[in-house]
């Protein structure tokens, strides 16, 4: 039997600001996690798939983690994506991990390569483990969009959670496919826990904790989505319809539908912040068109998003 | 999280400002929608001065349009 994970509450997927030199805004960073703080999230994920982990260091990693567990951010509300080209960045980046007593760490293969067989993904957790000790530190496993990542079958998911039983904690679906969780919680969810970054997953999983984009923006609705699924039911007022947290949910993915997820998310914390900086890119990404990112300024204020209550 | 001594920037009466925390938390929720919350004064000042020189540059902006 693995150990069960102790992810509770919402967890934001947070993208990394970077100042005019394209480097880590260090302060720019801290100030948002405080604000996802404040508004009651119960940690972060740093350096994961909307916070460009690809595109940074592990050194660039390790700065910024030290950083904001020096500006008071506990180090057990924070995961970190070891998710790397190379096995030996993983390897240093789990024993960071471990060293500064951190949640866990969100691992996937190695990204790149694309014609890699299931004995090499095998052997690469192989590999990545072979000397891991460390009981305190969750490991879950990061299932991450087609095509950019590979795809983890099944069968392979079993052999590994198989032969690194003590490891793992959890599975984190972020495949961006409507019905994975489901299929994952029919093939694992017995053993491990299912967590996914679909905020249209909670009820389906019904979570004790989520991994979440839109929490950058709106934890609050994330929060009551997840601690009273029941608010998904129907709440009628004569005369008008209340509006229930997957109702804001469904309105919020309408604003950044069809376009580039990172880019996306940056530009509403731009808006959000007042701060045009937080729509800077490390290349390969880059602005989106004018046209568009028009059109989500459009959509955002819309929305009229109230900071205090969601 | 502490949030005893940190500092924020709100919109309030119409306008962008800096609060202290324990100013924030006489003030009633229903006024004021908070934006972003800060570490240290300075921070939140220096955060404070980058939105008001982009307001004023899309300002600036505007009366050329015109």
């Amino acid at each position: 039997m693995l150990t069960k994970s102790t992810l509770t509450g919402v967890w934001p997927d947070v993208p990394t600001p970077l100042n005019s030199s394209l480097l880590i805004d260090h302060h720019k960073f801290e100030s948002h996690i405080r604000t996802l703080f404040f508004k009651g999230v119960s940690g972060v994920i740093l350096f994961g798939h909307l916070g460009e982990g690809a595109s940074f260091s592990v050194q660039e990693k390790s700065d910024a983690l030290i950083h904001l567990i020096k500006a008071g951010v506990a180090p057990s509300s924070i995961i970190i994506s070891a998710t790397c080209a190379s096995a030996i960045d993983t390897i240093q980046l789990i024993n960071l991990a471990s060293k500064l007593q951190i949640h866990g760490c969100l691992i996937a293969p190695p990204f790149y390569y694309k014609d890699v067989s299931e004995r090499g993904l095998a052997d690469y957790f192989d590999f990545v483990f072979k000397d891991f000790e460390n009981s305190h530190l969750n490991i879950y496993l990061h299932l991450l969009p087609d095509p950019h990542y590979v795809n983890l079958s099944d069968a392979v998911i079993y052999n590994i959670f198989e032969k690194h039983k003590s490891v793992f904690s959890g599975i984190v679906n972020e495949t961006e496919t409507n019905y994975r969780s489901g299929d994952l919680i029919k093939s694992f969810g017995e053993r491990t826990q299912i967590f996914s970054a679909s905020e249209l997953d909670i009820t389906l999983l019904k979570a004790t904790g989520t991994i979440s984009r839109i929490a950058n923006l709106i934890p609050r609705t994330i929060q009551k989505l997840l601690i009273q699924p029941e608010a998904a039911g129907k709440v009628f007022i004569p005369g008008m319809k209340e509006k229930k947290p997957d109702d804001r949910i469904v309105e919020f993915l309408s604003i950044i539908e069809n376009s580039p997820k990172i880019s996306a998310y940056k530009i509403l914390l731009s808006l959000l912040y007042k701060d045009k900086d937080w729509s800077n890119f490390r290349p390969p990404y880059s602005e989106i068109s004018l046209a568009a990112e028009q059109k989500i300024q459009k959509l955002y204020n819309a929305f009229k998003l109230d900071s205090n209550n969601e | 999280m502490n949030f005893e001594n940190t500092w924020y920037i709100i919109d309030h009466n119409k306008q962008t400002t800096v609060i202290a925390h324990k100013d924030l938390v006489a003030l009633d929720s229903s006024t004021y929608q908070m934006i972003e919350n800060f570490g240290s004064h300075q921070e939140a000042l220096a955060a404070m001065t980058k939105i008001a020189l982009s307001d004023l540059a899309k300002a600036n902006q505007r009366l050329d349009e015109i």
